[in-house]
C-alpha cells in the first residue's frame, strides 16, 4: 500500500517545507502578530484606566459640587486630592497626560453643569468593580433629568461607589433606540469583527433627526461655473494636483460621471470628495473656514478595522488627512450588502458625536457600522498620540450617533454615490447635511463631470 | 556581494498589501507596473486588472515605474478592490 506521506510531489516544493529561511519567517510573523495583539491588548487596559480615572473624577466632582454633601466634604476633597495624584503616577505611553487632563475638565465641566440649577445628586459613574466593559447606556447629554431621587437623600461617600446608586436612568423617548442594550445580544455572536467588546459600549444610536441639522440648497450654484478657455472633451485621465500628491480620474470615472445612470465608484467618491475639499478650502473661497476644519478620509479606510489593520498600517494611510488639527472628519463609506451602497459618516470627535447619511435612511445597517466606526476613532485616536500627535479625545464613553434624514432621498438605483459628495460639499460647506432634491441629482452629476473635464490631463 | 557590470540598477523589494495580507515583490526600479500588478493579482488569486495600486495614497498607473515614483526599498502599495455602489432600493426595511 502507498504511504501518502512519501508520494513524490509534482510541481514545485512548497516553500515553507524546502526554505528554513520561509519557515524562521512564518514564525517570525506569527511573533510580531501576537506582540501587536499585546501592545493592542495593553492599549485597552490603558482605555480602561483612563476611564476608571475619568468616571471615579466625575463621581467626586458631582459629589461636592452638591450642597447636600457639605458634612463629608473634607474627605471627599481628600479622594479627589488622591485621584489627582494618580495622574502623573498612571501616565504612559499608551494613555496620555493629556487624556487624563481632558477627563480631569470633563468632571469639572459636568459637576457645574449638572449643579448649575438646583442642588440635586446626579449619579453619572458606574464603578467600583474591575474596569471592564459595560453595556450601561449614559444619557448623552447633560443635564439629565432625575426628577426620580429625591432632592433629600443625602448621600454618604460611601454611597458614591454604591452601584445601586450609580444606575444611570434612560431619558430616551420610546420612539429612540437604545443601542447600547443591543450591543452584546446574542446575535452578534456570529461576526467576524474584531474582539473589542469594550468598544462596543461606548456609543448610542438614536435614530431622530436632532434639532441642530442645517441643510445646505445652494449646492448646485455654489458649484456652477464657467469654463475659461478650451477645454478637452476627451476622456483621457485628467490629474488634480494637490501639493505633492496627485490624484487621476480615468476614462471609467470620467465615463460614470458623463452617463446619467451609471453607479459611482471608489475612484469617483474618493477623487470629487478631495476636489471638493480643495475647491471648497481655497482662501478665496466663501466656505473656506469651515472647508479648513475638514479632514476627509477614504472609503478604503474603515476596513481596515475589518481585518484588524497594524497601528503603523492605520496611520501610514491615515496620517496625510493630519486629522488630529482638523476637528470635522468625513468618512465615506461602502456598504457590500444587501446590495452594493453608499453612505455617509460625518465625525465631530469634540462633541463626540457622529452624524449618518444614508439616501435610503435605512437604520438597521448602522447599528453594527457606528461599531465599527467607533473603533477606527479609537485606533486614529490611539494612533495620533502614539505619533505625538496631540489629540485629547475621550473614546471610551459618551458618543452618540444620529441620523441626518429618516426619509430616503432616494428613489433610483444609481443616484447614492452622488448623494454622499452632495452631503460631503454640504458638510464642507459648513452644514450638516444637503438640501439637494433628487431632481437636482442629475445636475449635480453633469456639474461634476464639468469640473473633472475642466482638470488638465494627466502627463 | 556581486558587482556585476550588468546589475548596475539595484533591485527594490516592495511590500504589497491588500486587506491585510502582504506580500513582496523584488523589481528593478525602471520595470513598468503593469508587469508588477499582473504578479501581484497572481499572487493573491486575483483575476489581471481587479485590483487598484494606490502609494502613499496616490494611485499607481500601469505605465509608471517605481523609478518614476521615487520608490525605495521596502515602499509599502496598498492594493483594493474596486468599490462601486448604486443603492438598490431595499426590498424590505426591518
Amino acid at each position: 500500500m502507498e504511504d501518502v506521506w512519501i508520494t513524490p510531489v509534482t510541481g514545485d516544493i512548497p516553500r515553507w517545507l524546502e526554505d528554513v529561511d520561509v519557515r524562521e519567517g512564518i514564525r517570525a510573523v506569527q511573533k510580531l502578530d501576537r506582540c501587536q495583539e499585546e501592545q493592542r491588548r495593553l492599549g485597552m487596559e490603558a482605555d480602561n484606566l483612563c476611564r476608571w480615572f475619568g468616571r471615579e473624577l466625575q463621581a467626586m466632582e458631582v459629589a461636592l459640587a452638591n450642597p447636600c454633601n457639605v458634612s463629608i466634604a473634607t474627605l471627599l476633597q481628600q479622594r479627589k486630592v488622591h485621584l489627582l495624584h494618580l495622574k502623573p503616577r498612571w501616565t504612559n505611553p499608551l494613555a496620555s497626560l493629556a487624556r487624563f487632563d481632558s477627563h480631569v475638565r470633563n468632571a469639572t465641566h459636568l459637576a457645574t453643569t449638572i449643579h448649575s440649577g438646583a442642588p440635586r445628586v446626579t449619579p453619572t459613574s458606574q464603578h467600583a468593580t474591575p474596569p471592564i466593559a459595560t453595556t450601561i447606556t449614559h444619557a448623552p447629554n447633560p443635564p439629565v433629568e432625575p426628577d426620580n431621587v429625591p432632592l433629600s437623600d443625602e448621600l454618604e461617600a460611601a454611597d458614591l461607589l454604591d452601584e445601586d446608586h450609580m444606575q444611570p436612568r434612560s431619558c430616551l423617548s420610546s420612539d429612540e433606540v437604545v443601542f447600547a442594550d443591543l450591543l452584546l445580544g446574542p446575535e452578534e455572536a456570529d461576526e467576524t469583527i474584531f474582539e473589542q467588546p469594550i468598544l462596543a459600549s461606548n456609543i448610542e444610536l438614536c435614530m431622530t433627526v436632532p434639532d441642530f441639522v442645517t441643510y445646505d440648497s445652494m449646492l448646485t450654484s455654489a458649484l456652477s461655473f464657467q469654463y475659461m478657455g478650451e477645454v478637452s472633451t476627451s476622456h483621457a485621465s485628467r490629474a488634480l494636483h494637490l501639493g505633492k500628491h496627485v490624484i487621476t480620474f480615468d476614462a471609467r470615472e470620467l465615463g460614470i460621471f458623463r452617463e446619467p445612470t451609471a453607479r459611482l465608484n471608489d475612484v469617483c467618491i474618493n477623487g470629487v470628495a478631495a476636489y471638493l475639499r480643495a475647491k471648497f478650502a481655497h482662501p478665496t473661497n466663501e466656505a473656506s473656514r469651515s472647508a479648513e476644519r475638514c479632514a476627509i478620509f477614504s472609503t478604503h479606510d474603515l476596513r481596515m478595522v475589518h481585518y484588524n489593520a497594524s497601528d503603523e498600517e492605520i496611520w501610514r494611510r491615515t496620517s496625510a488627512t493630519m486629522y488630529w488639527l482638523h476637528d470635522v472628519w468625513i468618512l465615506p463609506i461602502h456598504r457590500r450588502s444587501p446590495s452594493e451602497h453608499w453612505v455617509l459618516c460625518v465625525i465631530y470627535p469634540e462633541q463626540r458625536r457622529l452624524l449618518l447619511f444614508d439616501s435610503l435612511a435605512q437604520s438597521r445597517p448602522w447599528r453594527h457600522e457606528v461599531k465599527e466606526i467607533m473603533q477606527f476613532i479609537t485606533r486614529l485616536v490611539l494612533a495620533a498620540n502614539r505619533n505625538f500627535k496631540h489629540l485629547p479625545i475621550i473614546v471610551e464613553e459618551g458618543w452618540t450617533a444620529q441620523p441626518v434624514t429618516v426619509q430616503p432621498c432616494q428613489t433610483n438605483g444609481y443616484d447614492c454615490g452622488l448623494w454622499v459628495l452632495a452631503t460631503i460639499a454640504a458638510v464642507l460647506r459648513g452644514y450638516h447635511a444637503t438640501g439637494c432634491s433628487e431632481a437636482q441629482m442629475e445636475s449635480l452629476r453633469q456639474l461634476i463631470y464639468q469640473h473633472i473635464i475642466g482638470l488638465p490631463l494627466y502627463r | 556581494m556581486s558587482q556585476e557590470p550588468e546589475d548596475v540598477k539595484p533591485k527594490l523589494n516592495l511590500n504589497i498589501g491588500h486587506d491585510g495580507t502582504q506580500i513582496t515583490v523584488k523589481v528593478k526600479a525602471n520595470m513598468k507596473f503593469a508587469k508588477i500588478f499582473a504578479a501581484a493579482e497572481q499572487r493573491f488569486g486575483k483575476e489581471p486588472g481587479t485590483f487598484k495600486f494606490t502609494y502613499d495614497g496616490a494611485r499607481v498607473q500601469p505605465t509608471d515605474t517605481p523609478g518614476d515614483l521615487g520608490m525605495e526599498d521596502g515602499d509599502q502599495i496598498d492594493a483594493h478592490l474596486e468599490q462601486i455602489g448604486g443603492g438598490l432600493w431595499p426590498e424590505m426595511e426591518s
